[in-house]
C-alpha cells in the first residue's frame, strides 16, 4: 500500500508527463509484483469496489470520533471531496497517533500533543499489501453490514493519513488517478523494456488483476490475442479560430483560419467523411470468436447483440474500425437515442425496434487474419468497401466519403453537418498508416462550431477537488417565450480561467439570495455564452429541453440578464434540427408522411366530388 | 451590562472608552497583534505589547502615538483593568483580558496552541467570557507537531536539489517566515524576499534572535547551486522571483491542509504550518479559560458556535467585518495573514 500512496502523491504533485512516467517506472520497479498489478489495474479505471454508501459511511466516523453528523456535513461542504474528509476527520481516531483523546483532555495535555499520524503509523499502513486490500474488499462487498464496518473500522485505526484517504476513496468508488494509460504505458515499456504498442494491446480489454501477475498480464497479449481489439488510431483537433474553446482534454491540436485548410497541401492528397456522434468500435472476428469493442475498452457483444450477430458473418480473420450510431441506414439518430441502449446487457425486443442500430464503417485493419495497418488508407478504404460489399449486410455500410476536389466545398459541407446528424468532418490523409493512440498530422476532426446562447446564472454549487470550495458549477436559465420568468436550462461546469472563477466566486458569495445546502440562488445578473453541441425535447427538464455538452464559451460581461436569450431562440434552433432529420435523414417517415397526405387528398377530392354530385341537382336548380 | 460590546468599529469597552483591534478612526486602540486586519491606520492613540514597537511604526508610521505594555503587566482605564497575555500566534501577539463590573472577558486575538519555541507560549487565562477567533474552527482541521512538518519541507527540498531544483516557499512575512527560518536554519541556507528582511529587522530591534540572511536577489542563476527561497504569497508575480527557475513552489499555510487548496494554487507542494490554532487546540483553549460564555468571530463562526453550544456553552457568533463564508484565499495581498479570507 505504501509504494502505491507515494505514487498517488507523486502524481498529484505534478502536472508533467515526464515527471508522471518517473513516478509510475518507480512504482512498477519498487512495488510488490503482485500490487503493480492491481496499481496498473487501478489506475485504468478497471477496479470499482463501492461497498458503503456515503450517508452510512458517515455515520460509522461520527460513532469514531464523537462528532456530529451535521458537523461532518460542513466539514464535507467545506473540503468538497468525501474521501478526503472523512480521513481528515479520522486523524485522531488513528492508532500511534498522540492525540487520540486531545478533543476532551485538560488544556495543559492538549498543547502538548497536537495531532499527527507518526512515522509508526506509516510502518502499520505499508506492512498491508494494496492487493491484500483489493481482494479483501471485492470479498466484503457480499458480506452483512456489521463484517464490512468492522473492516473498515479496522482499517481506519491502521493506516496513516495519506493511505486513509486512499482507502475511503475505494469504499466509496470514487476512486481516480490524475493520469492517462498512454503515461503508465511509457512507463511499462521504459521498465520492461518492451515496445510500446506490444504493451498497449496486452492492457486492452478485460483482464482481472486478481489473476495476474505484471510479466504474466503483459503476455497475455500472445495468449488470447484473438478477441483483442488493435489500439485505436485517435484523431487531432482542426481548430477554427472561431471556436477556439474545445475542451482542454483535446489537446495537441492545430489552429485554421478559416481559409487555412490549404496548410494541409493538395485536397487530392486527403479524405473526407462525417465525424458520426456514436461509438467509436471495433468489430473483430478470429478463429470463429467475435467480440466488439469500444474505444474505452469496454465489450459491447452484450448490450448490441444484433452487432455481435453481424460480426459473426465477417470473413475469418477480420477486425474492421466504425461508428456504432443509432437509426435506420441511412438515418441516424441522436447520440441520446443511442445512449438509451448503453449499459444494458440482453436488450429486450422492444428496445431493439425502437431504437435500431447500425455500423458506418471506417476502416479495414485486419483481412485474412494479416494486420494491414501499416498499408495505406486509400488500399484499406478500397479492400473495406468490396468487403462490405461482399457482405451486404443492412446493419453494416461503409461511412460515405465526401466527394469535392476543392477546399472550399468542404467549408460549405462542414457547415451543413448537422443536417446530416454529424459532428463535424474527419480528414484522413490517403496514404496514411493505422496508428495506435493519438498521432498528430494525419488525421484530424474538423468538428462544428457548437450551438449558443447566452444564458443568465441563476444557482451555483461548488466544485470538487481541485475546484472545491469554488462555487464552479452553475445553472444556467434563459427567459421564457414571454420573457417574464427564468427557465434553467444546462448545468455547466465553469469553462471559465483561474482569475475568472474567483472573480465570479466572489460576486457569488456577494449577491446570495437563499442558500439550500451547498446551492446558491444568486441574483441574476451574469450572462455568459454557452456553447453546445446538440439540442433536443426533454420532458425531465422544466424548459422542456435538453443540450448536449454544455459549456460556458466566455463571459459576456457586456451583457445585461435582459439581454439573455429566451426559450424562442432556442426553440428555433431545435426546429433547424428537427426539419433537418425529418427531410433528409428520416425518409421513410416522410415517405410514408407524403403518402398519407395523397390518401388524404385522394379521400379528401373523393368527398368533394360526392359533394358536387349531391349538390350538383341544386346547383343546376336555377337553370 | 456587558463590559465588552461589538458596534461599528468592532469589539468596543464602553466604560473604558477603547476599543480593540478596531476599523475606522478611533481614539484608542488596544491592539492584540500586528497583522494588517488587526493594527490598522489612522487611530489616534495605540497600546500594544512592546515586541510589536518597530513592525507597527514601520508599517503604521514612525509618528503614531503608542503605549508599549509588557506580558502580565496591567493598565486601569475609568475603573476597569487590561492585561495583556502571550497568545503564541506571532511575535509581539498577545490576548487582552478585561476585567471590570464582576466580569472578566478575555478577546483572544489570534492564537496557536502549539509551544514553537520561538514566540512566547499562548497561556490559558481564567475568565467567564471569552471572545475566541475560529479560523479553523471545523474538525478537519488537524495540525501535525512542527518538527514533522519541518522534516517534510526539508526532505522536499533535498529532492528538489537533487533534481536540480531550488525550493521556493511562500510564507507571510511576519510570523510564518520567522518561525520557518527558526525551523530550518540549521538545515539548509535559506535566501530570503525583501519584506521578510525587513520584518526580520523589526523583530531583531526588539530582541528576537534571527540570523542574518542573504536576500533572493543575491543569488545567482546558473552559477550558484539551488536553494531554499522564501517570500511572501503576494510577492508570485514579482520579477525578482521569476529568475529564480528551475524552482519548485510551495505554499506554507493551514489551509494547504485540504487537498483542494493545495491544487487551486496551480503550486508544486504544500505544507499545513499554521500560526492559529487547530480545532483539538480551539477546543481545549476554551476548555482552559473556565469560560461559561464563548463568543466566535473570524473563520467557521457559525459552525464552531453551534458545536460549542452543542457541547452546553453559553455560545454567541459575532458578526465582525470579515465574517462571512468567503473561502480562503491564500494566495492573498502581502501583508495578510490567514485569517482573512
Amino acid at each position: 500500500m505504501k509504494a502505491f500512496t507515494d505514487l498517488y502523491h507523486r502524481l498529484n504533485q505534478t502536472n508533467s508527463s515526464i515527471e508522471k512516467q518517473q513516478a509510475l517506472e518507480d512504482f512498477f520497479r519498487h512495488a510488490p509484483d503482485c500490487d503493480a498489478v492491481w496499481g496498473l489495474a487501478l489506475l485504468s479505471g478497471r477496479v470499482s469496489v463501492r461497498l458503503v454508501g456515503s450517508r452510512r459511511l458517515r455515520g460509522w466516523v461520527a460513532e469514531c470520533t464523537n462528532l456530529p453528523e451535521w458537523l461532518i456535513d460542513e466539514s464535507y461542504q467545506h473540503v468538497g471531496d468525501l474521501a478526503e474528509t472523512l480521513s481528515l476527520l479520522l486523524a485522531p481516531y488513528r492508532i500511534a497517533s498522540p492525540d487520540n483523546s486531545a478533543s476532551a483532555s485538560t488544556a495543559s495535555t492538549a498543547f502538548a500533543s497536537t495531532t499527527a499520524s507518526t512515522a509508526s503509523a506509516t510502518t502499520t499502513a505499508s506492512s498491508q499489501d494494496l492487493s491484500t486490500i483489493m481482494l479483501d474488499l471485492i470479498r466484503l462487498k457480499k458480506r452483512d453490514e456489521s463484517e464490512q464496518k468492522e473492516y473498515v473500522l479496522h482499517n481506519w485505526r491502521q493506516l496513516d493519513g495519506p493511505s486513509c484517504f486512499l482507502f475511503n476513496k475505494f469504499i466509496t468508488g470514487g476512486f481516480r488517478m490524475g493520469v492517462g494509460q498512454g503515461i503508465a504505458v511509457k512507463a511499462l515499456s521504459n521498465y520492461m523494456n518492451r515496445p510500446v504498442s506490444e504493451i498497449t494491446q496486452a492492457l486492452m480489454g478485460n483482464w482481472d488483476p486478481a489473476d495476474y501477475t505484471l510479466a504474466r498480464l503483459l503476455n497475455r497479449g500472445c495468449i488470447h490475442s484473438h478477441t483483442l481489439p488493435y489500439p485505436f488510431y485517435l484523431a487531432s483537433p482542426l481548430l477554427s479560430s472561431a471556436s477556439a474553446t474545445e475542451p482542454s482534454d483535446q489537446g495537441g491540436g492545430a489552429s485554421i483560419q478559416n481559409t487555412g485548410l490549404h496548410q494541409l497541401g493538395s485536397r487530392t492528397d486527403w479524405m473526407a467523411e462525417w465525424k458520426w456522434d456514436g461509438i467509436r468500435v471495433q468489430m473483430i472476428l478470429r478463429e470463429g470468436v467475435s467480440s466488439i469493442w469500444s474505444r474505452g475498452e469496454e465489450r459491447l457483444d452484450d448490450a448490441f447483440p444484433e452487432i455481435a450477430a453481424l460480426a459473426h458473418l465477417l470473413p475469418h480473420g477480420t477486425v474492421i474500425d466504425g461508428e456504432l450510431l443509432c437509426g435506420e441506414f441511412p438515418a441516424v439518430r441522436s447520440f441520446q437515442d443511442l445512449q438509451k441502449r448503453l449499459g444494458r446487457t440482453k436488450p429486450s425486443a422492444r428496445m431493439t425496434t425502437q431504437q435500431p442500430v447500425f455500423v458506418y464503417a471506417y476502416d479495414l485493419l485486419e483481412l485474412d487474419g494479416q494486420d494491414i495497418r501499416r498499408k495505406a488508407l486509400s488500399e484499406r478504404r478500397w479492400l473495406l468497401e468490396r468487403l462490405v460489399e461482399t457482405l451486404n449486410h443492412p446493419l453494416l455500410h461503409a461511412s460515405p466519403l465526401i466527394e469535392g476536389i476543392e477546399w472550399s466545398v468542404l467549408h460549405q459541407k462542414r457547415l451543413e453537418s448537422r443536417r446530416h446528424a454529424a459532428e463535424g468532418i474527419m480528414l484522413k490523409r490517403a496514404c496514411s498508416v493505422y496508428e495506435s493512440g493519438r498521432k498528430r498530422g494525419h488525421w484530424w476532426k474538423w468538428k462544428l462550431d457548437p450551438m449558443q446562447l447566452d444564458a443568465v446564472l441563476l444557482y451555483a454549487r461548488p466544485g470538487h477537488g481541485r475546484r472545491s470550495n469554488l462555487f464552479t458549477d452553475y445553472s444556467m436559465a434563459i427567459w421564457n417565450q414571454e420573457r417574464t420568468r427564468l427557465l434553467p436550462i444546462a448545468q455547466v461546469y465553469s469553462g471559465l480561467t483561474d482569475t475568472e472563477i474567483r472573480e465570479v466566486d466572489a460576486w457569488i458569495k456577494g449577491h446570495t439570495t437563499e442558500k439550500f445546502g451547498p446551492v446558491r440562488t444568486v441574483v441574476p445578473q451574469l450572462v455568459f455564452e454557452i456553447g453546445f453541441d446538440g439540442i433536443q425535447r426533454s420532458g425531465r427538464h422544466k424548459a422542456g429541453i435538453a443540450l448536449r455538452f454544455p459549456r460556458i464559451l466566455r463571459w459576456r460581461r457586456d451583457k445585461s440578464a435582459s439581454e439573455a436569450d429566451d426559450l424562442g431562440i432556442a426553440e428555433n434552433l431545435l426546429n433547424d434540427r428537427n426539419l433537418a432529420e425529418n427531410l433528409l435523414n428520416d425518409r421513410n417517415l416522410a415517405e410514408n408522411l407524403l403518402n398519407d397526405r395523397n390518401l388524404d387528398e385522394k379521400l379528401l377530392n373523393d368527398r368533394n366530388l360526392d359533394e358536387k354530385l349531391l349538390n350538383e341537382p341544386t346547383k343546376q336548380e336555377p337553370n | 451590562m456587558n463590559l465588552l460590546q461589538w458596534g461599528p468599529h468592532g469589539i468596543e469597552c464602553p466604560q473604558a472608552g477603547v476599543f480593540i483591534d478596531p476599523w475606522g478612526k478611533v481614539d484608542r486602540a488596544l491592539l492584540t497583534h500586528a497583522h494588517a486586519d488587526h493594527a490598522r491606520y489612522g487611530h489616534k492613540h495605540y497600546m500594544a505589547h512592546a515586541h510589536n514597537r518597530a513592525v507597527l511604526r514601520q508599517r503604521l508610521g514612525n509618528n503614531i502615538s503608542l503605549q508599549e505594555i509588557e506580558y502580565e503587566e496591567s493598565i486601569e482605564i475609568n475603573g476597569v483593568r487590561f492585561s495583556w497575555h502571550p497568545a503564541g500566534h506571532i511575535p509581539g501577539s498577545a490576548q487582552i483580558s478585561v476585567a471590570g463590573n464582576n466580569q472578566i472577558w478575555v478577546v483572544s486575538g489570534d492564537y496557536k496552541t502549539e509551544n514553537d519555541h520561538f514566540t512566547p507560549a499562548f497561556e490559558p487565562v481564567k475568565c467567564s467570557h471569552f471572545i475566541t477567533e475560529c479560523t479553523f474552527g471545523l474538525p478537519i482541521y488537524h495540525w501535525k507537531p512542527q518538527a514533522l512538518t519541518a522534516q517534510a519541507i526539508a526532505d522536499w527540498h533535498l529532492s528538489n536539489v537533487n533534481q536540480g531544483y531550488s525550493t521556493l516557499l511562500y510564507a507571510y512575512s511576519l510570523g510564518k517566515a520567522q518561525r520557518l527560518i527558526h525551523l530550518l536554519k540549521d538545515l539548509c541556507p535559506i535566501y530570503i524576499h525583501p519584506s521578510i528582511a525587513e520584518m526580520n529587522r523589526a523583530l531583531h530591534a526588539v530582541g528576537f534572535g534571527l540570523p542574518e540572511l542573504p536576500l533572493i536577489s543575491a543569488w545567482k542563476p546558473k552559477v550558484d547551486a539551488p536553494a531554499l527561497f522564501m517570500a511572501p504569497p503576494g510577492a508570485s508575480n514579482e520579477k525578482l522571483l521569476r529568475r529564480l527557475s528551475p524552482c519548485k513552489e510551495a505554499n506554507v499555510s493551514g489551509w494547504a491542509l485540504v487537498r483542494g487548496m493545495r491544487r487551486r494554487q496551480n503550486l508544486d507542494n504544500g505544507f499545513a504550518l499554521s500560526d492559529h490554532a487547530d480545532w483539538p487546540g480551539l477546543l481545549s483553549a476554551i476548555e482552559g479559560t473556565g469560560a461559561e460564555h464563548i463568543y466566535c468571530t473570524h473563520g467557521f463562526t457559525s459552525e464552531f458556535s453551534k458545536y460549542l453550544s452543542e457541547q452546553g456553552y453559553q455560545s454567541t457568533e459575532i458578526h465582525t467585518r470579515f465574517l462571512g463564508d468567503a473561502a480562503p484565499e491564500p494566495m492573498s495581498t502581502l501583508e495578510t495573514d490567514e485569517s482573512i479570507h
